[in-house]
Parts: structure tokens; C-alpha cells; sequence
């Protein structure tokens, strides 16, 4: 899967670009979040750099410490996010709305930010690809 | 400034009302912001006099480029007459045409 992503990505040094991700499907519905870090990984490995990790909707989720997490998906982030300097944030609202909330249910290595940073994101990011 | 479009494909709902939330806030940045619905998307703008729905506010916020997709309204059984809020219709040209002109084109 992750070959198949390089085939749409630049050639190692030529146009570096900031990818950023959002996120908004669930990891028990769908597999947005175990797609989007393939194409993270896939991305870095071409020499581009992932910005910032917005998980929006069902998706934050992943930043539930109590949400069970078979497949390691939530520590397979986490690790991404700090071997690359990559910022995982959860849209405050939206995990409000399903009970994750800091200093309880907040996995630590996420924040909690509102839709104005994702915005932001929009307007730094070369590319703003959404899973 | 880049430009935003919201490409919105999912029915009525929660989660619809949390990509409006979204859209709501790109507008209060003075982000150039348009939202094409598409699909089951056509839902969101249809029986808006009957019930709460934050996509009556769009215009509100200065999210008043609003397309909708004639195919996807006539595939439902929708005419334009049917949604009461100032919208382009667009044909599968002008679809393609909006997407292009973009910078940044956000899903639902």
C-alpha cells in the first residue's frame, strides 16, 4: 500500500513539501487513520515533512487512552508523531463530544485544539490531504 | 489568502453538523470559503424551514459561495426550488471547474 502512495509523491530532495492530515473517520468504522499513516510514513520516507496530525469527527478516538487499541494504532502514532516532530491534535469540541477530555481520558502525546488551528493548518500547508 | 472548498457528500446529521461547525469557522478567519454539495450531500440543503440545521447561517458567516450539483438533485428527485437558501446550481462541467479552482478542497 505504502508503494502505491510514492507512485503520487515527488522523487527523494526535489520540492520538499509540508504535508498536514486530517483525520475524520473512525478507527473502528474505517481504516482512515491506519491509511493515513501509511501515507505519513510514506510521505517522510520521500522527504517531505508531516506538520501536523488534525484528527477531527469519530477519529479522536485514537486520543482516547481508554478506547481499546488491539492493533496499536494509537502507540504507532504516537511514535510517528515523536520520531518526526509531528504535532497530534484532537479538535477540543469534537472530543468533548464523546467524553475525551484532559487530565482524564486524554492519551498524553495528543493536544486538544480548536477548529481555528485546523484552519491555520490550511493556510501553512503545502498540501492538506484528508482521510 | 488560500481558498477553501468544502466538498460535502454525507447526508444530514451529527457529523454533517460538525463539517458545518468547521466551515462556520473558516468563515469567521476570512478564509475565501465555497461548499459544493454533491451526493447524498444535496440532503443538508433540503427541508431547512423544518428543522435546526447551522447551514442556514452559512451566508451569516461569509460562506456565501454555495454550489449545489444538479445531477445529484435531479438523481434524488430535488429541484433547485426545493432549497431555501441562495445556491449555483452546477452542472458536471462546472463541478469539475470548481474543484480545479481551488486551492485547498476539504472532504466531509
Amino acid at each position: 500500500m505504502s508503494e502505491g502512495y510514492h507512485a503520487h509523491l515527488p522523487e527523494r530532495g526535489t520540492s520538499a513539501l509540508r504535508i498536514d492530515l486530517l483525520i475524520q473517520g473512525g478507527p473502528l468504522a474505517t481504516t482512515a487513520a491506519n491509511n493515513a499513516l501509511a501515507f505519513a510514513q510514506a510521505a517522510v520516507a520521500a522527504g517531505h515533512s508531516v506538520g501536523r496530525v488534525f484528527f477531527y469527527k469519530e477519529a479522536v478516538a485514537i486520543g482516547n487512552r481508554f478506547a481499546e487499541d488491539k492493533r496499536g494504532l494509537r502507540a504507532a502514532w504516537l511514535e510517528f508523531g515523536e520520531r518526526n516532530g509531528v504535532e497530534l491534535v484532537l479538535c477540543v469540541s469534537a472530543a468533548e463530544r464523546r467524553g475525551v477530555v484532559e487530565r482524564h481520558t486524554l492519551a498524553e502525546g495528543f493536544l486538544l485544539r480548536g477548529l481555528g488551528v485546523l484552519v491555520e493548518t490550511m493556510v501553512e500547508s503545502d498540501r492538506l490531504v484528508s482521510f | 489568502m488560500k481558498s477553501v472548498l468544502y466538498l460535502i457528500r454525507q447526508p444530514p446529521g451529527a457529523l454533517a453538523d460538525e463539517t458545518t461547525d468547521l466551515m462556520l469557522v473558516s468563515g469567521v478567519f476570512e478564509q475565501p470559503t465555497s461548499v459544493l454539495f454533491l451526493d447524498e450531500g444535496v440532503w443538508q440543503l433540503v427541508g431547512l424551514d423544518e428543522r435546526q440545521s447551522s447551514v442556514k447561517a452559512l451566508p451569516t458567516y461569509d460562506v456565501d459561495a454555495l454550489h449545489v450539483a444538479v445531477e445529484s438533485l435531479e438523481g434524488r428527485g430535488l429541484r433547485l426550488e426545493d432549497i431555501a437558501l441562495p445556491v449555483c446550481p452546477a452542472d458536471a462541467a462546472a463541478v469539475r471547474g470548481i474543484i480545479a479552482e481551488h486551492d485547498v478542497v476539504v472532504t466531509d
